[in-house]
Formats: C-alpha cells, structure tokens, sequence
C-alpha cells in the first residue's frame, strides 16, 4: 500500500516536471509573442505553484532521507541538490519576487524603481530563472533509457555534467556581468531614456511644454506617460490598453521633483526572452541527443559486448560471438571480445562438446512434479 | 500397464510438458530430461522412493524406469517425424545415378528406415542423431547448398570437379540428407568403436569394417553413398582426399546439433549460424574439417546474416 502511494506520488512529480518544462517555455514565449498580461500572469501564477510544489518536494526528499541519516547520500549522490536548486531558490529570486509584484501592485514596482532600478531587478529575476533549466535533469533521471544501470549511471553522469556546466556558466557569468558593469542591452537603454529626459527637461525650459511634450513624444517611440505633479500631460494609449497589455517589468519609470516619465521596455523583454529560449533549447537538445543518440550508442558499443560475453561465461549452450564493428575493433571493450572469441569460445565448444550433463530444466521449474 | 509405469509415464510427461523444451526435437528432450534427472537425482531420490511414488523401488529401479518410459515417449515422437523425412523430404532419384540403374525407392526407404531405427535403439546413437534430425527438419541443408550452387567456388568445385558428381543441386541436397541420416550407422555394427571420445573422430580401419558390414547389410545402397555417409566421421586432416560430401555433411551435422530454434540473438552478438562458423574456423584442426569449406560457409552465413 505504502509503495502504491510512493509511486502514485512520484507519478505526479514526473509529470510536474513535463509540465513545468512547457510553463517554462511558454512563459518567455508569451513574452516574445506579446501575449496579453492577464495570461502571462497565469503563466507568473503557475510558475509560482511549481516553484512551491518542487520546493515541498524537496523539503519532504531531504527530511526523509535526514531520518533515515542518509541526508547527505540523498544531496550528492541521489542528486539532491539539483532538487535543491530548482526548487527554493527559484521560489525565493524569481517566481516569489514576480508574484509579490503583481498582487501588491504596480506600486511595489514604481516603489522600488524609486530605490532601485526595475530592469535590474527583472535582470536578477531572469538570471534565477537559468535554475529552471536543471529540472529537465530531473526528468531525465526519471527515464530508464537502457537495462544497463552502468549505461544510466554513465549517460546520467555526462548529462547532468554537461547540463550544469552550462547553466552555472550561465548563472555565473550574468552575475558577474551585471558586477564589473559589461555593457549591455538594459543600460544602453537607461542611458538612452535618462538622456532624452534630460532634453526635454532642457528644452522644456526654452519652449511650452505642450510643444516640447509633442517634439519628445514623436521623437521618444516608447514613451508611453508623462506626468507634470500628479497630472497626466501626455498618455500615447488610454488606461484599459495599459492595463490589458502591460504588467510589472513591461515599463520603466523615472521621476524628477515635477515631472514622472513611464518608457515601453517590451522589446528589451523580448530579447531577453530570445535569450532564455535559446537557452532553453540548448539544454533540450542537449539532453535529447544525450538520450536518443548516446545512450544507444555507448549501450552497443559498452554494455552489449560485456552482456554477450557475460552469458557466454554463465551459460553452457550460448555460444554467441561478440559482433566486432570494424570501426571499434582497436576499443578496448572490443579488443577484450576478440580475444573471447578467438580463445575462449572455441575452448568452451571443444569442453562442452564432449561433457553432458547440462540442462536448460530446472527443479524449481515443476511445482507440480510429485503431485 | 502397470500402477508404476502410469506413474512412470505421467512423471516423465510433466517432464517433457515445460515449456523451456517446446522448440527441441525429440532426441534434444530426451538428452535434456536425462540430465535433468542426473543432475537432481539427489533431490528426486528421497522422493521417487518414497510410499507416494515406486514404494520398495531403489533408485536404480526407478532411474531405469524413467528412462525407458521417456524413450517409449519420445519414440512417439521421433519416428513419425523421421517417416515424415524420409518419405517426404527426401527424394532417393539420386541412387539411381550413383548406381547407374533403377531401384525401387520404397524398398530403399523401408531399408533406411529400418536401419535409423537400429541406430535409436543405442543411447550412442540416439544421441548422435540428433544432428541428422535437426538438419534435414530445419532444412540447413537445403539452403547452404542453394548458396554453393549460386557461387560456383571451393565447395562446388569440389563437389562437381573433384567428386565428380553428375547430379542437380536438388539430387546432391538429397545425397548429403541421406548422408546425415546414415552417419550414425556406426554405432550400430560396433559398441568398440575406436572413436575419441572429444572430436568424435573414428579410425580409418574401423570406417572400412562399418562400410563393409553396410554393404551387405543394405544392398540396395550404392557404395559411394556408404562411403559419404560413414566417413563423414573421419577427420580431414588424416584423410585429405576425403569426398567433398562427407566433409561437407560432417560441419552441417555438428553445425545442427548444437541448432537452437528459440534462441534469442541479443544485441551486439553475431547470428548463431555465423558465430557456429566462425568458432569452428578456430577448432578446424581438433575436429578434423575442412577450413576452406569453413571458410566459405562461414562467408554464406555472414552475407545471409544466418
């Protein structure tokens, strides 16, 4: 009864973890398409739910295995800590932060934009988001790709090598790119938007402001609001449009004593989005052709020769000789075959021929003999 | 029938009824069941003697029983299927060629049929026939001599230069089936065989004395074919001008007797035909065949992927 549930329970986490990978994809997606805010904030919603869900899973993984004093067999070896860093961090840096936004509303964001830059923050959200990618390591774990345990420790071990490689290369390098100030797509945007403000709060001082607003605002195509104390002087939608296509991270906000500026950073979204598909599918693909062409091809070249050769050790009648493909011949695996089948196999045919007395029937094969 | 022998018969058919036997030919069952019993007589013992069983029997008794029920029961099998190749598998045309003139095909069969039947009367014989059995049932014959026929090399010439045989591939498929059957022959005339015990290689005079004794025995078989079928257990190495049917039969014979229908071809191994040839490439020289022939079938094997 107990595994029953165990297995119904690990049943659904595989297939939280497919879900999680179309959440993913579909998060930036939606961005990149430009989806509206309401489903993308469905997507914020669910996103959060995995995040909470993994994190449970984790917490219960780990404090079960801590009972059983195999807290840190479960973290290194049962690869714990990808559980670990696909689950909290996420739910503490990215999808937490997001949903905190959207239920406190925009005023969090334009709060914090007082404080600090909102295309920051959403850059250290999104490079949180790079832990998303380990989770396809956890459904491959789930997969029996081959009846070898050797073959799946192996092609387990240079997955999840490769894959980790990748994402903390990732991780590591956005962090240290955002500390010694690379140039990059979010300041060379700030910087254009401080600028054009600076112009017209200059030009605003030699012209009437309804002029200077018009000049800025055909000039400045992503200008969306601007605002003279509290007063909204210029607005290139009305509020319905904003409010249906345009959530938290969507704009970025600037304040002077009078004036307060609202800019269209979407597109700045969408290349960012570009990125983490890219990403995304780099780690796919990866694990795909680590399953689907590696792991076929270390099982025949590794794991098939040594089965053959085990059997012909264990049975009596499997005189099977190991296939040599040219190409392999001088592997080790394949050159431990020959020698099987150029000097034991004949010396077994010349043993066996002669020697009766073995049998494919075994006693425990007739329950019913002495009935 | 008795009380015992019922029991007897209705041990040995649970026996013969599991399915790890369903793909042998009646003679690999019977070896089966027989090691079986040997190698678990310690467990069998206590029981089989026991009030439920063959009460005041010794295990003797018993073992001797079984063994004579299980060949009553395969015999069942056996000589159906036997009848069933020499008189439908078969065709004895080729005799007549051998001959140089007409015989009467049924009473060559009924004689050939006699004497397999003598040869199944010896344990020695019964088990050696196996070979023959499988190789005419599987037809291994049939298709190795369909793919010397279609290549025209070493083994045909032989077959046509050397031995100079005038028949169609159909007649030469008939004469070493016939071979096989006749092969075992030798236990039938001698239980002092001179044979060794490991390659299954005979002597020369002892070939001589079994052909002499068939000759007479069965007229009707010409001596060319006699000397196919019972030097077929000669080794190639003593006797270099050895008929090409005969070491052509010899590596088919022991080629179908280690034949295993069911056997499963896991990834990464070769195909059992092509690993049979290959291994024996290796062991030539210990069983006495001919390495070209080897060589060649080997090659049929692999292109075929048999």
């Amino acid at each position: 009864m107990q595994s029953k549930i165990k297995n119904f329970v690990e049943s659904i986490v595989v297939v939280a973890i497919f879900l999680v990978l179309i959440q993913t994809f579909l998060e930036d997606y939606a961005v990149l398409a430009g989806w509206s805010w309401d489903f993308r904030k469905i997507l914020i919603f669910t996103g959060l739910g995995f995040d909470l869900f993994f994190s449970i899973e984790f917490l219960i993984r780990i404090f079960s295995a801590l009972m059983k004093g195999k807290g840190s067999a479960y973290f290194l070896e049962g690869k714990g800590w990808i559980d670990f860093l696909a689950s909290i961090p996420l739910l503490v840096l990215n999808s937490g932060p997001a949903f905190f936004a959207i239920i406190t509303g925009n005023g969090f964001f334009f709060g914090m934009g007082g404080l600090l830059n909102i295309l920051k923050i959403v850059k250290a959200i999104r490079i949180a988001r790079i832990l998303r990618l380990l989770r396809i390591l956890k459904i491959f774990r789930q997969i029996k790709h081959t009846g070898s345990v050797m073959a799946q420790r192996h092609i387990a071990k240079i997955t999840t090598l490769s894959i980790t490689s990748f994402v903390f290369t990732l991780l590591v390098f956005s962090i240290f790119s955002g500390l010694i100030s690379l140039p990059s797509a979010e300041d060379k945007f700030i910087n254009h938007q401080i600028a054009s403000i600076s112009n017209f709060l200059d030009n605003i001082k030699s012209e009437n402001q309804s002029l200077s607003v018009a000049n800025f605002s055909d000039y400045e195509a992503d200008l969306l609001i601007i605002k003279n104390n509290g007063t909204t002087i210029f607005t290139r939608y009305d509020n319905p449009f904003y409010s249906t296509v345009y959530g938290p991270g969507d704009f970025q906000y600037f304040k002077t004593t009078e004036y307060e500026f609202f800019f269209d950073v979407r597109e700045l979204a969408q290349i960012q989005a570009t990125s983490s598909i890219l990403f995304f599918l780099v780690v796919v693909m990866s694990v795909l052709v680590f399953l689907i062409y590696y792991s076929p091809h270390f099982a025949m070249t590794i794991t098939d020769p040594i089965h053959v050769m085990k059997r012909g050790f264990l049975e009596s009648d499997y005189n099977l000789e190991v296939e040599i493909p040219q190409l392999y011949q001088n592997d080790d695996i394949y050159k431990l075959g020959a020698l099987y089948n150029d000097n034991y196999l004949p010396l077994k045919v010349r043993e066996t021929d002669t020697s009766s007395g073995h049998t494919r029937l075994s006693i425990d094969d007739f329950e019913d003999l002495f009935k | 029938m008795s009380q015992e022998e019922e029991k007897a018969k209705l041990f040995v058919s649970r026996l013969l009824s599991n399915p790890t036997l369903l793909t042998l030919n009646p003679l690999q069952k019977e070896d089966q069941i027989m090691s079986f019993m040997d190698l678990n007589a310690d467990q069998l013992k206590p029981t089989l003697t026991s009030n439920a069983f063959f009460l005041g029997k010794s295990w003797f008794e018993i073992h001797k029983l079984l063994i004579k029920t299980l060949r009553i029961l395969i015999d069942e099998s056996l000589f159906p299927g036997i009848q069933r190749q020499l008189y439908e598998k078969i065709d004895f045309r080729f005799i007549s060629i051998l001959r140089q003139q007409n015989w009467p095909q049924e009473k060559i069969k009924e004689e050939v049929l006699n004497l397999i039947k003598k040869i199944v009367s010896s344990s020695d014989g019964r088990k050696d026939f196996s070979g023959s059995y499988n190789a005419i049932s599987r037809q291994i014959v049939d298709k190795y001599v369909n793919s010397i026929f279609t290549n025209h090399t070493y083994i045909h010439f032989e077959l046509t230069k050397v031995q100079r045989l005038k028949m169609s591939k159909e007649e030469v498929k008939d004469m070493i089936n016939t071979s096989l059957l006749l092969r075992p022959s030798i236990y039938v005339f001698s239980s002092n065989m001179n044979k060794d015990s490991s390659s299954g290689i005979i002597t020369q005079t002892f070939a001589e004395k079994v052909e002499e004794t068939l000759i007479k025995e069965i007229p009707a078989l010409p001596e060319k074919l006699v000397k196919s079928a019972v030097r077929i257990n000669l080794s190639f190495e003593d006797h270099k001008y050895l008929q090409a049917t005969s070491r052509l039969t010899s590596i088919i014979n022991s080629m179908a007797r280690s034949f295993k229908a069911d056997m499963k071809i896991d990834r990464g191994a070769s195909s059992p035909e092509k690993s049979w040839f290959s291994i024996a490439r290796k062991n030539y020289k210990y069983f006495g065949w001919d390495i070209k022939m080897l060589d060649e079938l080997y090659r049929f094997s692999a292109e075929n992927n048999w």
